[in-house]
């Protein structure tokens, strides 16, 4: 067995394609999309505000929007038309329109109209254009109610608390998932590369045991990506500031049978190939949908049940979601109960296949 | 050379090439069915019209008329479905833990007591906040319900006071909201999320498919007998060479566009001839993208790795999903090294906005500079498809 780990752990860092892909491209993926999302939150968007009236109450107003944390006001115009080509230009994001008798309106107790439109081709600064706008005429309206009758006391009070992303940070909802994908997608393409290399050379493994060619070459990739994903749940994690909220040895409840799980599929997956390049040309296309299917993307309710349930039997469907829920909720293993539990049956399915796959190298 | 000369070689370069396709089966799947199929794929995964309700829980600790009331309203959104009860907020959380549910309304005791004192009444959403995109839809739904339901009692409570219907909004809300969508009134996130999935399936097919045509060349040891059949014409080698798969790609543009447009049922809002121009300008930057590397690495294996990553990191480098204002300053510029990023504009503009066709002249020149690319590089192209040296490199 220790020839074989030997031969393997040389395949791997003596093979400056294998290595690259296997283990240098976890960092360079992960730094890379770290980096693309690392503004973090969409905030000061810049909008237009379109004033007919002129007059103290729009103006507070203007100041209001330009105060409110997700809003910038940029231009001010006196038209709708105007507003509109700004937008088509990509200068802003999202038009205020304050009705022309707004000002006369509210003196006489009528009830003042202000339209706000949101670029909705682009989803996040919608939400950003619109919830900004929407909590500052609120904040506007109790004003206005508190200079009329003295006191303002709104019936209902709403606050929303996001109790693990409080910020709502797009790295931080996104980049725990693409982390873990990318080392499944590295794996299965380099390992599979090592598999489709010895089998294109006609290397044979001087062992007749596939149980103890699996093992050793699981070992070697277990303690490669033990170290390079455990930098990146760790140092590259910190840097980031992404949040850890859990207990290290349940972190490895999660990373372990994943890891296992991914190396003996890749191990399975690496016998289909003849040709060196082969993985890469085959595989490369399944990094989006396995982002898609595992559902923490796109909320599971968008799209069908069926391809959801098809989608586990990848490993990083259960993976991310009891990783999430362990490392950026802080749930105990309880929680994560049939993820793990499927992981596990994963280990052993792929498991076998693997054997089945090395027997014949 | 006569003309004559050099159409005949990428007669001849076109016909090997077809031969290579049909004998290839891997050529054939990177060309044809492994991008058909992730369309597939996409087609399927799109294909429920609507999001289900999302999953949240009531805490109603105070469990008055008042709470069943928002309880009621909240469970007609359709954004969002009570799945559940708890009686405290710890079996709940537990519950968002194990990711039964996405979030989690809370009234605490004292609920309606402090409403009926003339003081506000406090109703907390507690939401995971590890998803946005789940978050975003369920916020919306909880948060009209309860607005609604705040208007609601703010206008009662005026009218009891004696004041006309009328006059009572006006003193409810001195300023009445009223939001729009603009461009995407459906807001419709499939209109939208589904095209940016499927050019990515034509920009990876382009990039690896090229890479494949001119790579297996180094890597067999066959660009001999590839530049031979281009009649001594290194350009009519490379155009005879990629002409069966840029008409592959076009045809593959064809159903990607059928499938956004007929099946989804996708906006065409501005001008379809620009979109087919910036297709065609998309397909010939990634495939100037994939003959430079090639040139560059003289590697099948390495520039496969190098294409691929190119092609897959455009998606985050585009903005379509993260907006380019929110990136970091200095990452911002790098979102122009991505053809992806001009094409997508130019979509969104087209195909959602209906803009002006002039509008997207900017981005198809954009693409277009691309195309340069492998003229820094023809003469290593050259060089390394005659040279045995860079050949059955692995």
């Amino acid at each position: 067995m220790w020839s074989i780990i030997k031969e393997e752990w040389r395949a791997v860092w003596h093979d400056e394609g294998v290595a690259l892909i296997a283990i240098f491209a976890l960092f360079i993926y992960g730094i890379s999309y770290s980096l693309g999302y690392g503004g973090e939150v969409l905030s000061e968007v810049p909008i237009a505000v379109v004033n007919g009236s002129q007059g103290a109450i729009s103006r507070r107003m203007v100041q209001m929007f330009d105060a409110a944390p997700q809003l910038r006001v940029t231009n001010k115009v006196s038209d709708t038309t105007e507003a509109e080509s700004l937008l088509r230009e990509r200068k802003i994001w999202g038009i205020v329109a304050l009705s022309p008798t707004l000002e006369s309106d509210i003196l006489a107790e009528r009830q003042g109209r202000v339209a706000i439109l949101g670029d909705a081709s682009y989803f996040l600064a919608y939400r950003e254009v619109i919830e900004g706008a929407v909590a500052t005429i609120q904040q506007m309206n109790g004003e206005i109610i508190a200079e009329r009758k003295g006191a303002y006391t709104p019936p209902i009070i709403y606050e929303q608390r996001n109790l693990f992303n409080p910020s709502l940070g797009y790295g931080v909802f996104v980049m725990p998932a693409i982390i873990l994908l990318i080392v499944q997608q590295i794996a299965l393409i380099g390992i599979g590369m090592v598999s489709a290399t010895r089998r294109e050379q006609g290397l044979r493994y001087k062992s007749s045991s596939a149980l103890a060619i699996t093992v050793s070459r699981t070992v070697v990739y277990l303690a490669i990506y033990a170290v390079t994903l455990g930098f990146m749940l760790t140092v590259h994690y910190s840097l980031f500031d992404y949040p850890m909220r859990g207990v290290w040895w349940r972190c490895l409840m999660v990373v372990l049978p994943y890891l296992l799980a991914v190396i003996l599929l890749a191990q399975m997956v690496g016998a289909l190939f003849r040709r060196r390049e082969s993985p890469i040309v085959w595989l490369l296309w399944l990094s989006i949908p396995f982002l898609l299917v595992s559902g923490v993307s796109l909320p599971r309710e968008a799209f069908p049940q069926w391809l959801y349930i098809i989608g586990k039997v990848i490993p990083s469907s259960s993976a991310v979601n009891a990783w999430i829920r362990i490392q950026t909720m802080g749930a105990s293993l309880a929680d994560i109960v049939p993820e793990l539990t499927l992981l596990w049956c994963l280990v052993c399915i792929y498991g076998a296949g693997a054997i089945v796959a090395n027997r014949k190298s | 050379m006569t003309a004559k000369r050099f159409l005949a070689g990428i007669a001849s370069a076109t016909r090997r090439e077809i031969g290579r396709i049909t004998t290839n089966r891997e050529y054939c799947a990177v060309i044809w069915w492994l991008p058909l199929g992730i369309i597939l794929f996409f087609a399927l995964f799109f294909s429920q019209e609507v999001v289900g309700a999302l999953p949240i829980a009531i805490v109603d600790e105070d469990n008055s008329s008042l709470s069943r009331k928002a309880v009621s309203m909240i469970r007609a959104t359709p954004q969002t479905a009570i799945v559940q009860e708890y009686a405290d907020m710890e079996s709940a959380r537990t519950a968002l833990l194990r990711g039964r549910i996405v979030g989690i309304i809370e009234f605490q005791k004292g609920f309606a007591k402090s409403f009926l004192a003339g003081r506000s009444a406090e109703i907390v959403f507690y939401d995971s906040g590890a998803n946005i995109s789940t978050n975003s839809l369920s916020a919306k739904g909880v948060h009209t319900a309860i607005t609604s339901l705040g208007v609601g009692i703010a206008l009662q409570r005026a009218e009891m006071e004696g004041s006309a219907p009328d006059r009572a909004m006006a003193e409810v809300m001195p300023i009445g909201v009223s939001t729009y969508g603009l461009f995407n009134p459906w807001l419709n996130y499939a209109y939208y999320v589904a095209p940016c999935f499927i050019v990515m399936v034509l920009i990876i097919a382009t990039m690896l498919s090229t890479i494949y045509s001119v790579g297996s060349e180094l890597r067999y040891g066959t660009s001999t007998a590839w530049l031979r059949s281009g009649e001594g014409s290194l350009i009519g080698a490379v155009a005879g060479k990629l002409i069966p798969s840029t008409l592959s790609l076009w045809l593959l543009s064809v159903v990607a566009g059928i499938l956004i447009f007929s099946i989804f049922g996708a906006p065409m809002q501005g001008s379809l001839g620009m979109l087919v121009a910036g297709t065609i300008a998309l397909i010939m930057a990634y495939q100037a993208v994939a003959l430079f590397v090639v040139a560059l690495t003289a590697s099948f294996r390495l520039s496969l790795s190098l294409g691929g990553g190119y092609s897959v990191l455009a998606f985050t480098f585009s903005g379509v999903t993260f907006p380019t204002i929110a990136m970091l300053s200095w990452i911002q510029p790098l979102t122009m090294l991505f053809p992806y990023t001009y094409f997508m504009r130019l979509y969104i503009d087209q195909a959602v906005r209906g803009s002006a066709w002039w509008h997207s002249m900017q981005d198809i020149a954009a693409m277009l500079l691309f195309c340069l690319l492998p003229l820094l590089a023809f003469g290593r192209l050259k060089r390394v498809s005659t040279n045995r040296k860079f050949w059955r490199r692995l």
